[in-house]
């Protein structure tokens, strides 16, 4: 464990060097958009992960936080005449306020493991039914558009759909980064999610750190569901805040390996183009059979390969490193 | 007087687990508490360290009353505990066990190092702490323990389960540790085992505190023997 740590920011750099020459091979603009999208659940994936993987609390309404990131964007560019690019570093203080709402009564009264989980769902639930019936302010069921505007990073506009692979493959490294440096608040995450008795043994502030956890994870994600609104320039309460989204981030992170900071790439570089291929050809004939096969998907994970793809590498990788010496 | 106990008592439901339990423990000494099954052993290391509150009374530390401290602003104090049912981070190797434990109190790789050699873990750093043996769990108690520096030390049978040459060892950690200023208290079934560190031992039965003295006093006492023996053996 500690030597794959030590050794983060090593693979960072040459795999930030490879992602960012990628788009200089010559490609259609649908795999360009399967790059974006890999790189998108990548980056959301890593964000959950630091609270349903580190600090162990199973959130199943994520999509919350995306939601609130992708509104709060669209507030701020449309009545606020605010730039994108800052509305994209606020609006994950909106999604961070938000969590506090159910952060801090569950942290701070105990609601542990599957209380948790079933609060987590129902709060994504009831920001959809809220977004839905305020539909004055949201646009309700129907959705919001972002109009179209002048190219650059500033408005976060492009025509090319390059430019916004490079604007999620620079957030992700930076999330990437930040938690790679952030050792010491990943370990206290850690020793939470094993056991929050040893934890407190050892005086860790259990409830500080998950809130913590919370505040930074729903951040993250939030800045994810503000990318979403730029890229797409539409949104609706279903994406936002539907489970869909928050299964996708669990079961990336999950089939990934979620007790890595890596298993979210590695898990978004395998499902994310099998989802996309899910949803284009099942999607339109069978509503929601993709939300199934995630499950069924999800089920086979923690039975078969509770450490995910990346534990069985670590285990092959440790088993060569006995036998080489 | 490092921590005195002041008529704790603790109720689970009708279950007095704790009655007005009385107990000083003087700065520097290594204090026995035996007692039967069931008998609030535990219940009062879980008082003491913030676990549970007690149903009444006060439990001072250096002059501060701490009943209603969290439990992580106990282990801040100096306060440390094992526990019984030996806990640890499963999915981790022992190493990182007592390294994560060692942020808090910011004690450095080498104080690491130092303490699973002294618990005689040095070998098993490498090894997930869920395949880890009993007598394994019960030294990584005692190491993890050590992590926060501690002015006192509450073990929870430690020592249970050991045999007597693995048992040893433990004792001459625990008794270095004790020289280095550490007060300890001392759970353990096992009178072999108190006799040979502690100078004071209190006993404890159904949630009362029935002898307190030297082991050979209270070994002697009437009421000790009744609890342990039964009524058939006082003479
Ligand atoms: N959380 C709890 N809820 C209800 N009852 C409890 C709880 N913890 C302890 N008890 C009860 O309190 C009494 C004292 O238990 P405790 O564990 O403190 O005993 P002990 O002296 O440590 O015994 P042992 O030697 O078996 O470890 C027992 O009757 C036990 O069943
Ligand atoms: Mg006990």
């Amino acid at each position: 464990m500690s030597m794959f740590k030590s050794l983060n920011i090593k693979y960072i750099v040459p795999l930030a060097v490879i992602l960012y020459a990628l788009p200089l091979i010559p490609q259609q603009p649908y795999v360009t958009h399967l790059m974006i999208m890999t790189l998108m659940w990548a980056y959301l994936a890593t964000a959950w992960n630091i609270l349903g993987g580190f600090s162990g609390q199973l959130s199943l309404g994520h999509a919350a936080f995306f939601g609130i990131g992708a509104y709060a964007s669209y507030f701020l560019t449309v009545w606020y005449g605010i730039p994108p690019i800052v509305s994209l570093i606020v609006s994950g203080m909106f999604a961070s306020l938000i969590s506090i709402g159910i952060g801090y009564p569950c942290f701070r009264y105990g609601l542990r493991g599957v209380y948790f989980t079933l609060a987590t769902i129902a709060f994504a639930e009831i920001l959809k039914d809220v977004f839905i019936y305020l539909r004055d302010i949201t646009g309700g069921s129907l959705g919001i558009w972002l109009p179209v505007t002048h190219e650059g990073i500033v408005n976060l506009y492009f025509i090319s759909k390059e430019s916004y692979y490079y604007v999620i493959t620079s957030l992700w490294l930076l999330l990437m980064i930040i938690l790679s440096l952030a050792g010491r608040f990943k370990d206290y995450l850690i020793a939470i999610r094993e056991d929050e008795d040893v934890a407190a043994s050892i005086g860790i502030n259990i409830t500080r750190y998950k809130l913590m956890a919370l505040l930074i994870s729903s951040y993250f994600t939030g800045v994810g569901g503000s990318f979403y609104i730029y890229y797409f320039r539409y949104i609706n309460p279903y994406t936002a805040f539907g489970l869909d989204t928050s299964l996708q981030m669990v079961l990336i992170s999950v089939f990934g390996g979620m007790y890595s900071l890596w298993g979210s790439f590695i898990g978004s570089l395998v499902l994310t183009p099998i989802g996309e291929y899910l949803r284009i050809t099942l999607g339109g004939t069978y509503v929601g059979s993709h939300l199934i096969i995630y499950g069924v998907l999800l089920i086979i994970i923690i039975r078969f390969m509770p450490r995910g793809v990346f534990g069985i590498a670590e285990i092959i990788r440790s088993k060569y490193l006995i036998r080489g010496g | 007087m490092l921590l005195s106990i002041q008529k704790v008592s603790k109720a689970f439901g009708g279950l007095w687990a704790l009655r007005n339990v009385d107990l000083d423990v003087e700065e520097g000494e290594v204090l026995g508490l035996i007692g039967p099954n069931g008998a609030g052993k535990t219940t009062l290391f879980n008082c003491i360290t913030g676990y549970y509150r007690p149903t009444s009374g006060k439990i001072v530390f250096q002059s501060v009353d701490i009943v209603g401290l969290p439990p992580y602003k106990i282990s801040r104090l100096g306060i440390a505990r094992t526990f019984q049912l030996t806990k640890g981070f499963n999915n981790l190797t022992v190493f990182d066990n007592i390294r994560i434990a060692s942020l808090v109190s910011g004690a450095a790789l080498k104080d690491v190092w130092e303490i699973l050699r002294l618990v005689g873990l040095e070998e098993k750093k490498d090894v997930y702490v869920g395949s880890l043996t009993l007598i394994e769990r019960k030294k990584l108690e005692l190491a993890r323990a050590l992590t926060i520096r501690p002015k006192l030390l509450l073990l929870d049978e430690v020592m249970s389960g050991l045999k007597p040459s693995e048992a040893d060892e433990i004792l001459k950690v625990i008794s270095d540790i004790n020289k280095k200023g550490v007060t300890v208290i001392i759970v353990e079934h096992v009178m072999r085992t108190i006799m040979r560190i502690c100078k004071r031992v209190a006993v404890l039965d159904y949630g009362v505190k029935i002898a307190e003295g030297s082991p050979e006093e209270v070994m002697r006492d009437e009421r000790v023997i009744k609890a342990y023996l039964g009524e058939e053996f006082v003479a």
